[in-house]
């Protein structure tokens, strides 16, 4: 079998998309975010579950003296973050067709879009501390832990991303094709988790 | 295997041992990546905590010897019995099965050089390292998930499957509720605050959806032995191989849906409990199924009745009693009566002695001869076996009797005038039997190890992959990826020779670097040649920066705690700067 393939081989852009094409197995660093993936997905629902079931022994929810979580701002940012898989769609597709140059582009676009997310939400979270603390009530305990819990998934996908584009500076490997992938799989998680953060966090105002 | 014959296939195998040689000393063992070493090191580690784990348990029942024992004070009577606990479960049986047995064993037996995630396995190590020793330091602390890997397996591995899968979902529901309960502690959050929206049920909650599932995560490696050594010593194939492998991936499921078994007394809606109470009863059907395969593969054989084996039907028998006691708990008012009695202790040291560390001591002698390239004593073996299964039986069946009479437990002492007092007799003196016997056992392999005759590559004919290598295996696992057609493959002999020829042909030795190959997930053609890791000081390091960061997060200091976290953002920088050619 002297045609035998060794993937590492492909240290060029050209060459990863190659091997990309060709290759049918998935390879270990997929099958490691998917595993990953799992288990924050558990976390996250042990999370949610943990919300309803307060809510479900309380009489009032929020409990009294706690108003209403707004509705429109957390809707908007929520929009904006999911809006960015587009961009870190099309860089999974550049990155694979070896087009290192737009990858690092269309990174940049979502990075750029997630900090200011991110420095919005942080913004609202520290206002939020400031009415209702969480030494008051399991309701904002709740509240803040489900919250922080996605904010820090959000500083993981851009600290993976910062790492991507650091790698991608130096071109297109196999290594860093795979690297890029895990990235935007990540991404697609935290942008679904999103989701169902938003709608837990101003469900009490529906 | 058979013959190596020409000089070209030795010259093949010398470049294998020297592209795959692990650096040699400490540093080597520190910086290891290579999945027999990682299984070797938790190994010992485990064994250290049984020893530890199990001198508390010998300080508890010298304590209950007699009524109005004052060896420890209640203070400390409650220490020791925590630790105890907490060592066996989280120190002990997890860590040994999925990361001695689990590491050392999976990639023998599919025929891979290495696990998936070399360095990351390496990293696990550590890391439980470093959260074991700082609970022995004095705090609590949780410890992540392993997972294994798979292609054609045999039932060993499905049960490890269902293992890593369980580990996987399960884990989290207890970092969650370990979390709340440190916001609760440290920040002054409310999760289990009654007085402010709060609910201590919600602990109870996520540690048994944790903690049920946990159950099968300790028993499950069990069966796995269990269905490894039963067909290697009957000389025959497991009865019904498909439905023991669903068998063993349904417990880990259903184990999911039965949580709130545990928390009967507590006052639950009765819908809620009887739905519980049914899915416990279901658990019966994939138990029962394994049984009966276990004892129709025994009965339909021609067993030979050596050490491995005697200890697998201790667990049968041992599995059986603490199954029936079980099944009595599924009813509501029976174990509203003797929650919290001594017939639980009864039933979970019947499971988890018997039934889980049976098979792992079982599996302990059976692979001995593997990893040391030895042979045991067997009769000194054997003798072992009877000494535990004597002591084991005399501990832990008078507490059935002192649970019905009301004995509650995690009691420091007990007064004269109730009648427990003989009963108590009888299980320290079976606890000390019991330690005899596996001091014996210790003194067994420690002897083999150096003064044992050569086991050769298959001392008991056994079924699996791993027996078709040298003991100890070389670095390298297997020369050329083996050929499989069976879940018996030593049994298949043409496949073997199939391997020799290609390894003569040189077809397939992947002797150009730190290889191996890579198929495709659902029919397994090969696909590609993959560069795996060698020796690396990433996991160590990380680890340690790790361990550091929640070390810090427990004690207070929120500067170091900080320091630590920007060494670990570094050195997991470090883990990635060198780039592997493989992903």
């Amino acid at each position: 079998m002297s045609e035998v393939t060794r993937s590492m081989e492909a240290t060029s852009g050209a060459g990863a998309a190659r091997v990309d094409r060709r290759r049918r197995a998935l390879p270990n660093g997929v099958w490691g975010v998917a595993l990953f993936i799992a288990t924050e997905a558990a976390l996250f629902g042990t999370l949610f579950a943990t919300y309803f079931y307060f809510r479900f022994n309380s009489p009032h929810w929020p409990p009294q003296g706690v108003e209403n979580p707004k509705v429109a701002l957390p809707l908007i940012l929520t929009a904006i973050l999911v809006s960015t898989t587009i961009p870190v769609f099309f860089a999974g597709r550049a990155a694979r067709a070896g087009n290192a140059r737009l990858a690092w582009i269309l990174f940049f676009v979502a990075l750029l879009i997630q900090g200011g997310y991110f420095g919005v939400q942080v913004h609202e979270f520290l206002g939020d501390l400031q009415k209702f603390p969480p030494s008051e009530s399991a309701y904002a305990s709740i509240y803040f832990t489900l919250l922080g819990a996605h904010h820090a998934h959000v500083v993981v996908g851009m600290l993976i991303e910062v790492w991507v584009l650091g790698k991608l500076l130096g071109g297109i490997t196999n290594y860093r094709l795979i690297g890029v992938r895990v990235a935007t799989y990540y991404w697609y998680f935290v942008n679904l988790l999103a989701i169902g953060v938003v709608f837990t966090q101003i469900y009490p105002a529906l | 295997m058979a013959t190596v014959s020409t000089p070209e296939t030795i010259r093949r195998l010398h470049r294998l041992d020297r592209i795959w040689q692990e650096r040699p000393g400490v540093l080597g063992w520190l910086t290891t990546t290579d999945h027999k070493r990682i299984g070797i090191l938790y190994l010992f580690t485990s064994l250290a905590f049984f020893a530890a784990g199990g001198t508390e348990a010998l300080l508890v029942r010298t304590q209950l010897i007699t009524p109005n024992g004052s060896t420890l004070s209640p203070a400390a009577f409650n220490t020791t019995m925590t630790m105890h606990g907490v060592t066996m479960i989280f120190l002990f049986v997890i860590p040994i099965s999925t990361g001695a047995f689990g590491n050392y064993l999976l990639p023998l037996m599919i025929g891979a050089r290495d696990m998936a995630y070399p360095r990351l396995n390496a990293f696990s190590y550590w890391v439980f390292l470093g959260s074991g020793l700082f609970m022995y330091v004095g705090v609590a602390t949780g410890n992540g998930p392993n997972a294994g890997w798979f292609d054609y397996m045999p039932l060993f591995c499905y049960a490890f499957l269902a293992v890593s899968f369980a580990l996987v979902f399960a884990l989290p529901a207890l970092s969650v509720d370990c979390l709340f309960l440190e916001l609760d502690r440290r920040l002054g959050f409310n999760f289990f605050n009654v007085g402010h929206g709060g609910n201590v049920l919600l602990w109870q909650h996520l540690f048994w959806i944790f903690g049920h599932p946990e159950v099968y995560i300790i028993i499950l490696p069990a069966f796995g032995i269990a269905t490894s050594i039963i067909p290697t010593f009957t000389r025959r194939r497991m009865v019904a191989f498909p439905m023991v492998a669903l068998a063993e991936i349904l417990v880990a499921f259903i184990g999911f849906g039965v949580w709130a078994h545990h928390m009967f007394s507590v006052g639950l809606p009765t819908i809620t409990t009887i739905y519980f109470a049914a899915a416990s009863m279901i658990v019966v059907i994939p138990s029962a199924i394994q049984l009966f395969a276990w004892l129709t593969t025994l009965v339909t054989g021609k067993p030979t009745f050596t050490t491995p084996l005697l200890w697998i039907i201790g667990f049968i028998v041992f599995f059986i009693i603490g199954g029936l006691s079980g099944i009595m708990f599924a009813a509501i008012p029976f174990d509203q009566q003797l929650t919290d009695t001594y017939f639980v202790v009864a039933h979970f040291h019947f499971i988890i002695f018997g039934a889980a560390v049976f098979p792992l001591l079982g599996g302990i002698y059976y692979w001995f001869p593997k990893v040391t390239g030895r042979m045991y004593n067997e009769p000194a073996g054997q003798a072992s076996f009877w000494i535990t299964a004597l002591g084991s039986a005399l501990t832990f069946f008078p507490m059935h009797i002192v649970g019905l009479l009301g004995m509650p437990r995690r009691v420091y002492t007990y007064p004269a005038n109730v009648g427990w007092g003989p009963y108590n007799l009888s299980e320290t003196i079976g606890s000390y039997i019991l330690a005899a016997g596996l001091v014996l056992m210790v003194v067994n392999l420690v002897w083999s190890y150096f003064r044992g005759p050569a086991s050769g590559p298959n001392p008991f004919g056994g079924a699996t992959l791993e027996w078709s290598i040298p003991s100890p295996p070389p670095e390298y696992n297997f020369p050329v990826i083996p050929t499989v057609s069976s879940a018996y493959p030593m049994w298949d002999v043409e496949d073997r020779e199939h391997d020799v020829d290609k390894l003569n042909r040189g077809e397939m030795v992947l002797d150009q670097g730190h290889e191996t190959p890579a198929s495709t997930t659902l029919d397994g053609y090969f696909d590609e040649i993959l560069d795996m890791p060698s020796n690396s000081p990433w996991p160590v390091v990380t680890a340690l920066m790790i361990t550091g960061v929640f070390a810090m997060i427990l004690t207070g200091h929120l500067v170091a705690m900080s320091v630590f976290l920007g060494l670990f953002a570094l050195s997991v920088m470090g883990w990635h700067s060198v780039e592997p050619r493989e992903a």
